[in-house]
């Protein structure tokens, strides 16, 4: 319930993100503001998503999956490869898709502060990255929803789909930190667009901005991220599904984790694993 | 790898709070001024900081020189400014057109303010490397306050096991050249992620086995109370309501009277939901129990830091009101001359390198 | 102290159980070795003490448990950590902060004490297994045996009445091991603990266990007794054992200085003895009449970064010959086979297959010709199934299928019924056998093998060496480094040991294990001034 809640007022923030221009040049809204509000939200979205698990197999399996995907963000920084491409989201949307919504999250979330922690490259850019890479996560199992209902769980289309998130993801991915890094180096004041200007005069030099600054970057990691979900999404899949059954997860529609059997007391009788 | 640097007596670890105080301080003072002298040697005495500690603690060093990033940063911004805003009167060059952005007048104040902007961010940026130069991770993770514990517990999962995973990596790599794997196209990478996924999480079974035998809970922590849990949307919907005035200034128009009265409360606004925010989760956090391994011990050291940060912080808020408002909150629009400098501010600002006072214990 | 009633347990998806109807008893204060081959429940019963089993690993559990008065079945993992103090196999995978004092304290934060009460047990911890000046390092630093002291000190921080060891030894190198087994004895000395401990290589611990559990694969119950009790019993013991037994010393000695004086008496005698069977392949029976080496190794140097780690190594290797490389740890043996393939890049120096020199080839290459099974063969293993292993090896060299036919491989390495199984899933055995489908699928002449017998049992080394005879037999090349001094005796033709960085004798195994007693097998140090390295060896002499 919450969560839902939590869910609806990043939105707002985002948007709050692309407002500054509206504003008189005495007004104070600074990019601390920004930042104050995006790092409540962020708080309230973590506490969300890690509220019901304390189960050792779970925290094992992020700390053990947030290091490989750090690790592969080093990777990346060590192979120049050109554009944004970054090989994290790949883990992210595969783990979100397979183990629920607040795996994903997390996993989103964490990789990009573990990653910062070890380097040292905390900034203020860094709640934002956090919070849409848990968006990516946490939204993956969307498309489990549809493709349990089409049943094609194992195919082609299925990959194709997984594919064309990822791929969808790398330019909203983009878009959306560009509207949180940009109040950081526009003044909110002196700016000679449309200070009377609406809501759609806003989103239109906004939409231009993007064209002209951050498209290519970010069709890079659209791109990248594709290729890797199309090429190493199957095995991948099969091999989380396959763990899956030893950490005996079982994924309700709200993500929640159930953890296995508890023995019943009797002395004698067995104990039946709920194996799902 | 964060620094290895603290001190070998038995008083224990490096006490991480005169630090965070430290960080909170030259946050603040970041945030406040747009003053662009000041700012300048706030930004040159963190890099000094940054160079004497990585001599010091011999960490391992980022990828750029916190010198050039700062640099860089700074020419991103004015660049980027100067060519989208064209406010300001003194015109250095026009760009002609009609292109959507650009076309316009390159104003001087729009460089100065980018420059600005690159300098508070490249002073966010390193004093937050600085921290991570002296802190090891475990003070961070011990901060973390005890409704995220879980988290910290991943996260310090996670630095512990990077190094193995890199390891594993150069393994995995070896082995499959042994068999005649050749990294020609990109689907040969396959071969080298597969095995480190697959070990991974083998491993992270075999780890959660050995953390269930050492008595870590497993139970489902009791659901925290709905009010607790209202309480933080609450807060945070308040939080959102103290921004709105600042958003919407002329939408107030049509509120009426009384909301004038909430504009000018929406500092307190946004205090007031901070704190709900952060009591609930408090609240929350309180019965996950947490006995604290680790008792800092304060030095006279410690206390030397809070107040080399003090000093400089307190005077900032003294000008924040008084007589000197104007050389805080200068502003290059409409047209530009050089800032007032307050001589006192300015020597003040040097106190920041005081915390420099509370390392120099780490030489090994 | 512990006490198992007509305990039995089946894994989930399970078809057998694990373990069966067993009856057990372990007194206060004993130390316990718990033997049993690969597979029979070992682990599984370890498990059961703190409540792992079935709280951890699901399935279907009968029986009574009880561990110092309390019954893990109902209590679970947490409750029984405050009693139970366990250590795994892996020293890797333990950990959950990065330094020492960090990862012990994380034991105690699970508990309810007060930080003062828990500043104390650290301290006390630390001191007691010498850890103190290593309090702050990281633990990336350390090696193996290090951090198993360090896994044993976070087990004994909560102060528990038994300590439970699983093959803590298994993937750590002898110098390693005898540190982490002399620290076990310590405890068991100084702290009155009582101790279960699973372990392959039993000579290690023999002379100081007070009793053994023996768990037969496929059968229900244990055979627990005293040691000579117990070891009479069992099929696969070391070959100190298994000669006392033929022998029939009485009463059984167990440990090297225990038998001296029974070895002494029996070469003076000349009794009449059973003849040994003749399973084994008996070693030195190298088909080597003079044929020119198929690798040859010149003046070859590596540094590694600023550190010169092998010096002028010369070293020639023949067809139908099994080489077996010796040394202490860290004095070059991995990086010689390394440069062997062409992964490490000589400073000076040449290395020739079949006469030509492999410098500047391509590893991937190079490895058509040579096989080569690395320590961890877990770094090879990701497809569906064995038989694709060997095909997307046969792919990478770009051969086809029909030249090289998967089954017959299958069928030599005994896992011809293994060849749809999904590969991670096989026990370590088995894994092994897997991981060399996949290598020698190219069917290579020379034949590399890096400490191919860590953690194995008696009886998969046993079927390891008759594949290693099999390969001689066919003429192919086969280099073994390895700490195992009896897997040197029992196989190897000739013996290359490596002093800092370079090769300070090569001879026969009797020759070097007579020379070098640190590096002789238990048979060779019983009959000093003899030939005799294995225990069919001397029991064929003592015959004649």
């Amino acid at each position: 319930m919450g969560g839902l809640l939590a869910l609806l007022a990043p939105f707002l923030s985002r948007l709050h993100g692309g407002k500054p221009e509206n504003q008189a040049a005495n007004a104070d809204f600074s990019p601390f503001h920004l930042l104050y509000l995006l790092g409540l939200c962020l708080l309230l979205l973590l506490w969300e998503m890690q509220r019901q698990n304390r189960d050792p197999k779970m925290l094992a399996l992020l700390g053990v999956l947030v290091a490989i995907n750090s690790t592969l963000r080093f990777m990346d920084i060590a192979i120049p490869i050109p554009g944004g491409f970054s090989p994290i989201f790949f883990l992210i949307i595969l783990t979100g898709y397979v183990y629920g919504a607040e795996f994903g999250f997390l996993m989103g979330a964490l990789t990009l502060l573990v990653s910062a922690l070890i380097t040292g490259g905390v900034g203020p850019w860094l709640p934002g990255q956090m919070m849409t890479a848990g968006w990516v996560g946490m939204s993956a199992p969307l498309c489990h929803i549809l493709v349990k209902r089409m049943k094609l769980s194992g195919s082609v289309v299925e990959r194709i789909l997984l594919a064309g998130f990822s791929g969808l993801w790398g330019l909203v991915f983009g878009a959306i930190m560009n509207l949180w890094t940009w109040p950081f180096f526009i003044a909110p004041s002196g700016m000679s667009m449309d200070v009377e200007g609406g809501w759609r005069s806003l989103i239109a030099s906004y939409a231009l901005f993007y064209l002209t600054t951050s498209l290519v970057w970010d069709l890079s990691r659209s791109a990248g991220n594709m290729l890797l979900i199309w090429m190493f999404g199957a095995p991948v899949l099969r091999a989380l599904h396959r763990l899956k059954l030893r950490f005996q997860f079982e994924i309700l529609t709200s993500g929640a984790l159930v953890d296995d059997p508890i023995y019943n007391g009797s002395e004698t009788t067995g104990v039946k694993s709920n194996v799902s | 790898m964060s620094a290895n640097g603290s001190s070998s007596n038995h008083s224990g670890e490096i006490n991480p709070i005169p630090w965070m105080t430290w960080l909170v301080g030259v946050l603040v003072m970041l945030s406040i001024t747009r003053n662009f002298l000041y700012l300048c040697l706030i930004v040159l005495c963190l890099n000094m900081i940054c160079v004497i500690l990585s001599k010091q603690t011999n960490a391992m060093g980022g990828l750029i020189s916190p010198f050039r990033l700062t640099v860089m940063i700074t020419l991103m911004a004015s660049v980027f400014n100067m060519l989208t805003s064209h406010a300001g009167e003194t015109r250095l060059a026009t760009i002609p057109g009609n292109l959507p952005y650009l076309s316009g007048a390159i104003t001087l104040e729009a460089l100065v303010y980018g420059c600005t902007n690159g300098m508070v961010l490249s002073g966010l940026f390193l004093s937050f490397y600085i921290i991570h130069l002296v802190l090891p991770t475990r003070a961070f993770l011990q901060l973390v306050p005890r409704a995220y514990h879980s988290l910290a517990v991943i996260a310090a999962i996670a630095i512990t096991y990077i190094p193995s995973t890199m390891q594993q990596f150069h393994q995995i790599r070896e082995a499959q050249t042994i068999r005649g794997h050749r990294l020609r196209r990109v689907s040969d990478w396959l071969p080298l992620l597969m095995p480190l996924l697959l070990s991974g999480l083998e491993r992270a079974l075999q780890l959660a086995e050995a953390m269930t035998a050492r008595g870590f809970a497993s139970q489902e922590q009791p659901s925290s109370p709905v009010v607790a849990r209202l309480a933080l949307v609450i807060g945070l919907v308040i939080t959102i309501l103290g921004l709105l005035p600042r958003i919407f200034p002329t939408s107030m128009m049509w509120v009426g009277e009384s909301a004038f009265y909430i504009f000018k409360k929406s500092n307190w606004l946004l205090v007031a939901g901070g704190l709900i925010f952060a009591s609930s989760l408090w609240f929350q956090g309180s019965h996950i129990r947490r006995p604290r391994y680790q008792g800092y011990t304060w030095s006279i050291r410690d206390w030397d830091c809070i107040l080399a940060i003090g000093l400089p912080l307190s005077i900032f808020a003294l000008h924040a009101s008084g007589q000197y408002h104007a050389s805080l909150f200068y502003n290059p629009y409409p047209l530009f001359q050089i800032p007032v400098f307050d001589n006192l501010t300015g020597i003040s600002l040097l106190g920041l390198l005081g915390i420099l006072v509370n390392t120099s214990r780490d030489v090994p | 102290m512990i006490r198992f009633q007509s305990v039995s347990f089946t894994y989930p998806e399970a078809h057998q159980p694990a373990i069966q109807g067993i009856d057990l008893h372990i007194p206060r204060g004993e130390f316990v070795l718990l033997s049993g081959v690969s597979g029979s429940g070992k682990s599984t019963l370890l498990r059961c003490i703190n409540g792992l089993v079935p709280y951890f690993s699901g399935g279907v559990i009968q029986g009574q448990i009880q561990v110092a008065g309390i019954s893990p079945l109902e209590a679970g993992p947490k409750a029984m950590s405050q009693v139970v103090g366990f250590v795994f196999q892996d020293p890797e995978t333990q950990f959950v902060y990065e330094r020492v004092e960090d990862d012990i304290a994380f034991s105690l934060e699970n508990s309810a004490l007060p930080s003062v009460e828990m500043r104390r047990r650290v301290e006390w911890v630390l001191d007691l297994l010498q850890l103190r000046e290593y309090r702050k390092r990281r633990l990336a630093t350390f090696s193996g045996g290090e951090r198993q002291r360090v896994a044993i000190a976070a087990g004994l921080v909560r102060h528990p009445q038994v300590m439970v060891f699983d093959e803590p030894t298994s993937q750590l190198d002898p110098q390693s091991s005898e540190q982490v087994l002399q620290t076990i004895l310590q405890l068991h000395r100084e702290l009155e603990l009582t101790i279960v401990l699973s372990e392959h290589r039993l000579e290690r611990v023999l002379p100081y266990v007070d009793r053994i559990v023996h768990l037969e694969m496929g059968q229900p119950g244990v055979i627990s007794g005293p040691p000579q009790t117990v070891l009479k019993q069992i099929d696969h013991t070391p070959p100190l054992i298994s000669l006392a037994k033929t022998l029939d010393w009485q009463p059984l000695p167990l440990s090297l200085d225990q038998a001296r004086q029974f070895a002494r008496e029996a070469r003076t005698n000349s009794w009449r003895l059973p003849l040994p069977s003749t399973r084994n392949p008996s070693p030195g029976q190298a088909l080597r009449s003079p044929h020119t080496p198929v690798m040859q190794i010149c003046d070859l140097e590596v540094d590694i970064g600023k550190t010169n780690v092998l010096r002028s190594v010369s070293l020639e290797i023949y067809p139908g010959e099994i080489l077996a490389i010796i040394g202490a740890n860290g004095v070059g043996k991995t990086t010689l086979l390394r440069s062997l393939v062409g992964l490490q890049k000589p400073a000076r120096g040449q290395i020739t297959l079949d006469g030509k020199p492999i410098h500047g080839l391509n590893p991937a290459t190079i490895c058509q010709q040579i096989g080569y099974l690395p320590q961890d063969p877990n770094a090879l293993l990701f497809s569906d199934s064995v038989r694709a292993e060997m095909l997307l090896t046969l792919k990478n060299h770009q051969l086809s299928q029909h030249q090289y036919p998967t089954d017959a491989l299958l069928e030599e390495l005994g896992i011809l019924p293994l060849a749809e199984a999904y590969p991670r899933d096989l026990s370590v055995g088995e894994r092994q056998r897997a991981a060399l489908a996949a290598i020698l699928v190219t069917l290579p002449k020379v034949i590399l093998l890096d400490e191919p017998t860590r953690g194995l049992d008696y009886l998969c080394k046993q079927q390891l060496t008759r594949l290693f005879s099999g390969w001689r037999e066919a003429g192919r090349a086969v280099v073994i480094v390895t700490h195992d001094v009896e897997l040197v005796a029992q196989i190897a033709d000739r013996v290359a040991l490596m002093v800092d960085g370079a090769i300070k004798t090569q001879a026969q195994p009797a020759e070097v294990m007579q020379n070098h007693p640190e590096y002789a097998s238990q048979v060779a140090r019983l009959f000093p001034n003899t030939s005799w390295v294995t225990a069919q060896q001397a029991l064929s002499e003592m015959n004649k």
